[in-house]
C-alpha cells in the first residue's frame, strides 16, 4: 500500500489521510499539482456500490492542500469501507 | 541413368512421409518457400561471464537518447551488461533474490523504469537513466509471476499467494494494473489502478498485447483485455474469447504485430483477433510433444526475431541442463524448422552501441577495444579483453577471468555491429554466462527427405546422390528398406551400417562428396530416403534437395 498523508482544506482544517504514491509525492515536492481520481475497485462494486470522484492536491509549506474537500471526504469514506470489507473478508470468492 | 529429383520439401514430421514431398528432418536451418537456409551459431560478443548462474532472464532497455542497454537476471542477482563485463545491479537491501525453481525473470520497460518480477521477491525497479541498483518498486505492489505494459499501465499477472488486495487474498488467478502512467501507484481504486480475479480459466500466465487491446493468457483460456478510455469505473473490459485452450507456460507466448502466438497443451496456435489458427496441426505439434521434456513444458520460451520467425526454445530431454533445442515458425510461409542450440536464456536485444573510434581517451564505452584494434598489438595488462574474434572458451576457467588478448586479434570491421547500437539481434547467454549473438559461423545442418519409391513397383538401384546445395562440403546418408513393415537402415554399397536412422554418424554412415559433387551410395532397395549433413562453419545459402541417380533394379 502507498503511504498515507494528511490533507487539508484551504482553510487549514484537516480532512484526513489519503494514499499518495512515491511518484506523485515527488511531483508534489517539486511544486506540481497532482490529480487523484478514485473509484470503487471493480470487484468490490457489488458490496460498496459505485463511487468515484476527482480532486487535486498541492503542497504548500510542507502541507498538502486539496481543491475539492467533499470528494476527498468521499474518498476517505470509500477507503474506510474497503478496509472494513477487508476485515470482514466478505469479498473473498 | 535417369535422375530423380527428391526435394527436401516442407518439414512436416507429423504426417506420413511416404512418397510425399515433405522433409522428415530440417535441423539448424531456416525455411524459405523452396529451400532451407543456414542458421548461424551463437557467438560470444565478449567473454565476460555472469558471476551467478543460471541466467534466468535477458532484457533490452532503451534510454532517452535512443541508445540500448542490456540487463540480465540470474537466480540470485540482476546484472547490467557492458563491453567491460557484467555489473551486479542487484538490490542493496533485502539480500539476494530467490527465484524459485521453474521460474524466470519477467521484465518490461515503462518510461525510464525497468521493472523486473518473479514470484520469489517483491517487484524490482531501476531507473535506466540514473539508477545504479535495483530496489523495490514503489507503491508496494504484490509479488507476481509476470509483468507487461499495456498502454499507460503496468500490469502484474499471476499474483503470488500470501498478500491481499483490498482485502482479497491474492492468488495466481488475479492480475492488477497500476495507476495510469504511474507504476508506483498500486492502490486499487486510486488513479485508475484496479485488479481482477478470473473465476475460471486457471492461473494467469501473463498478459500480451500492446496499446489498447491485450490478451490475458491463462492456462485454460484467453481473454481480450480492452481499455475503455473515459470510463473511470471499469477501466478495462474483459471478454473471454477462447475456452479450454491457453498457454502451457508463462513464457511461451507473444504478439507479433496483431497476431498472438502461443503453445497450448496440444501444440502451436496463432490468434488473430478472435480467429484461432492451429498453426502446428499436421505439422509439428506431435513432434514437439515427443521431442521435448514433458516435465518442463511450462518453460517453453518464445524468442522473437527481427525476421519473420517466431522461435520457441525448449528442453529436449529430462537430462537437458539448459535450453538445447528450438523450433522455429516462419509466419510468412507457415513453415516450421528446428535448431539444436544451447543457451540458458534467449532474447531479442538491441545491439549495444560503441562510438566510432575517434579518440583514445577511453571515455567512451568500447574505446579500449577500438583503440587497441586500430593499433594491433597486446594492450596494457589492465585493459579489458576485446574478445570479439577469439573463439569462445569451452570450459569455465579456474579463475573465472575472461581470456586475454590473443596474438591474432583483428581490428573491428567497419561494418561491425558493435559500432551501431540498436540493431535488433537475437541473443542468448551460453552455459558460461557469456552474452552471445546469433551471428556466428553456420551451425551444422541436417536435412532429410521423405521416403520414396524411386522406381514404383520395383527395386531401385541408386548409384550416386547429388545434393542440391550451394556449399562445398556435405555428406550424404541413405536409409533403405524393402517393405514398410521393416525398419529403415543406413547403408553404403549394400552394406548396412547402422540400424538406427535417428542417429547418423558422419564419417561412418555418411558418405562424403566426390569431385563431381555427388556421393557414391550404391544402394539397392524399394524405399530410399536421403539425409544430408552440412558441417559447422560451412558457407552455403540454400539447400533444396538431392538428385538421385537411380534405375530400376528388378522386382525380386
Amino acid at each position: 500500500m502507498a503511504e498515507l498523508f494528511d490533507v487539508y482544506e484551504a482553510t487549514g482544517a484537516l480532512i484526513g489521510a489519503v494514499p499518495i504514491s512515491p511518484l506523485e509525492l515527488d511531483k508534489l515536492h517539486n511544486g506540481q499539482t497532482i490529480t487523484i481520481m478514485f473509484h470503487t475497485p471493480r470487484m468490490l462494486r457489488d458490496k460498496l456500490g459505485e463511487r468515484n470522484g476527482v480532486f487535486e492536491v498541492l503542497e504548500l509549506d510542507g502541507k498538502l492542500f486539496v481543491t475539492n474537500p467533499d470528494d476527498v471526504k468521499r474518498y476517505i469514506e470509500l477507503q474506510k469501507a474497503i478496509e472494513e470489507n477487508a476485515k470482514s473478508n466478505s469479498a473473498v470468492r | 541413368m535417369p535422375k530423380a529429383t527428391v526435394p527436401f520439401g516442407e518439414w512436416k514430421p507429423d504426417l506420413s512421409l511416404l512418397d510425399t514431398q515433405f522433409a522428415s528432418i530440417a535441423d539448424n536451418v531456416f525455411a524459405t518457400l523452396n529451400s532451407y537456409q543456414p542458421i548461424p551459431s551463437l557467438q560470444a560478443i565478449t567473454h565476460a561471464m555472469l558471476g551467478d548462474l543460471p541466467a534466468l532472464g535477458l532484457f533490452p532497455v532503451r534510454r532517452k537518447d535512443g541508445t540500448w542497454e542490456i540487463y540480465a537476471g540470474t537466480r540470485h542477482k540482476l546484472w547490467k551488461w557492458s563491453f567491460q563485463g557484467w555489473t551486479d545491479v542487484s538490490r542493496t537491501t533485502g539480500g539476494s533474490y530467490n527465484v524459485p525453481g521453474g521460474e524466470l525473470w519477467s521484465a518490461v520497460q515503462f518510461g525510464t523504469t525497468l521493472i523486473a518480477v518473479q514470484f520469489g521477491d517483491v517487484p524490482q525497479a531501476i531507473d535506466v537513466e540514473t539508477g545504479t541498483n535495483f530496489s523495490a518498486l514503489g507503491g508496494s505492489p504484490p509479488q507476481a509471476h509476470n509483468v507487461q505494459v499495456i498502454g499507460d499501465f503496468v500490469v502484474l499477472g499471476g499474483l503470488a499467494e500470501g498478500s491481499t488486495i483490498a482485502g482479497m487474498p491474492t492468488d495466481r488467478r488475479m492480475m492488477i494494473w497500476c495507476g495510469i502512467n504511474n507504476p508506483t501507484n498500486w492502490v486499487p481504486g486510486n488513479g485508475l489502478c484496479d485488479f481482477q480475479l478470473f473465476p475460471d480459466g486457471g492461473p494467469v500466465q501473463g498478459v500480451a498485447g500492446n496499446e489498447t487491446v491485450a490478451y490475458v493468457v491463462q492456462d485454460r483460456g484467453i481473454r481480450l483485455m480492452q481499455f475503455l478510455p473515459g470510463d473511470i469505473n471499469t477501466i478495462f473490459n474483459f471478454t473471454k474469447i477462447l475456452h479450454d485452450r491457453g498457454a502451457v507456460g508463462e513464457f511461451c507466448f507473444r504478439t507479433v504485430g496483431d497476431v498472438f502466438y502461443f503453445i497450448n497443451e496440444d501444440g502451436f496456435y496463432a490468434l488473430a483477433g478472435s480467429q484461432l489458427l492451429p498453426i502446428g496441426q499436421d505439422k509439428a505439434n506431435q513432434w514437439l510433444m515427443l521431442n521435448s521434456d514433458r516435465q518442463r513444458r511450462n518453460l517453453y520460451q518464445i524468442v522473437p526475431t527481427n525476421r519473420p520467425y517466431v522461435a520457441w526454445a525448449f528442453y529436449a530431454t529430462t537430462a537437458s541442463q539448459n535450453y538445447d533445442r528450438i523450433i522455429i515458425y516462419n509466419w510468412a510461409n507457415q513453415r516450421f524448422t528446428t535448431g539444436t542450440i544451447n543457451a540458458l536464456v534467449w532474447a531479442l536485444l538491441g545491439s549495444h552501441f560503441i562510438d566510432l573510434d575517434t579518440d583514445t581517451d577511453t571515455t567512451i564505452t568500447g574505446d579500449q577495444f577500438l583503440d587497441s584494434g586500430a593499433n594491433p598489438g597486446p594492450p596494457a595488462a589492465a585493459a579489458p579483453p576485446p574478445a570479439f574474434f577469439a573463439p569462445p572458451p569451452q570450459t569455465r576457467g579456474a579463475s573465472d577471468t575472461p581470456p586475454s588478448w590473443g596474438t591474432n586479434q583483428t581490428p573491428l570491421a567497419l561494418d561491425s555491429f558493435a559500432y551501431v547500437g540498436g540493431r535488433p539481434i537475437v541473443c542468448g547467454i551460453n552455459q558460461l554466462g557469456e552474452l552471445c549473438s546469433l551471428d556466428g559461423p553456420n551451425l551444422p545442418a541436417t536435412v532429410e527427405t521423405a521416403e520414396t519409391h524411386l522406381a514404383p513397383g520395383m527395386r531401385a538401384f541408386v548409384n550416386e546422390v547429388y545434393p542440391l546445395i550451394d556449399g562445398a562440403d556435405a555428406t550424404v546418408g541413405v536409409a533403405i528398406r524393402e517393405r514398410l513393415g521393416d525398419p529403415p537402415v543406413w547403408a553404403i554399397s549394400g552394406q548396412i551400417i547402422d540400424s538406427d536412422p535417428r542417429n547418423p554418424v558422419p564419417g561412418v554412415d555418411q558418405i562424403p562428396l566426390e569431385i563431381t559433387g555427388a556421393a557414391s551410395v550404391l544402394t539397392s532397395s524399394r524405399l530410399h530416403r536421403f539425409r544430408v549433413l552440412i558441417p559447422y562453419g560451412e558457407v552455403w545459402n540454400n539447400a533444396m534437395g538431392v538428385l538421385a541417380d537411380a534405375q530400376p533394379d528388378g522386382s525380386a
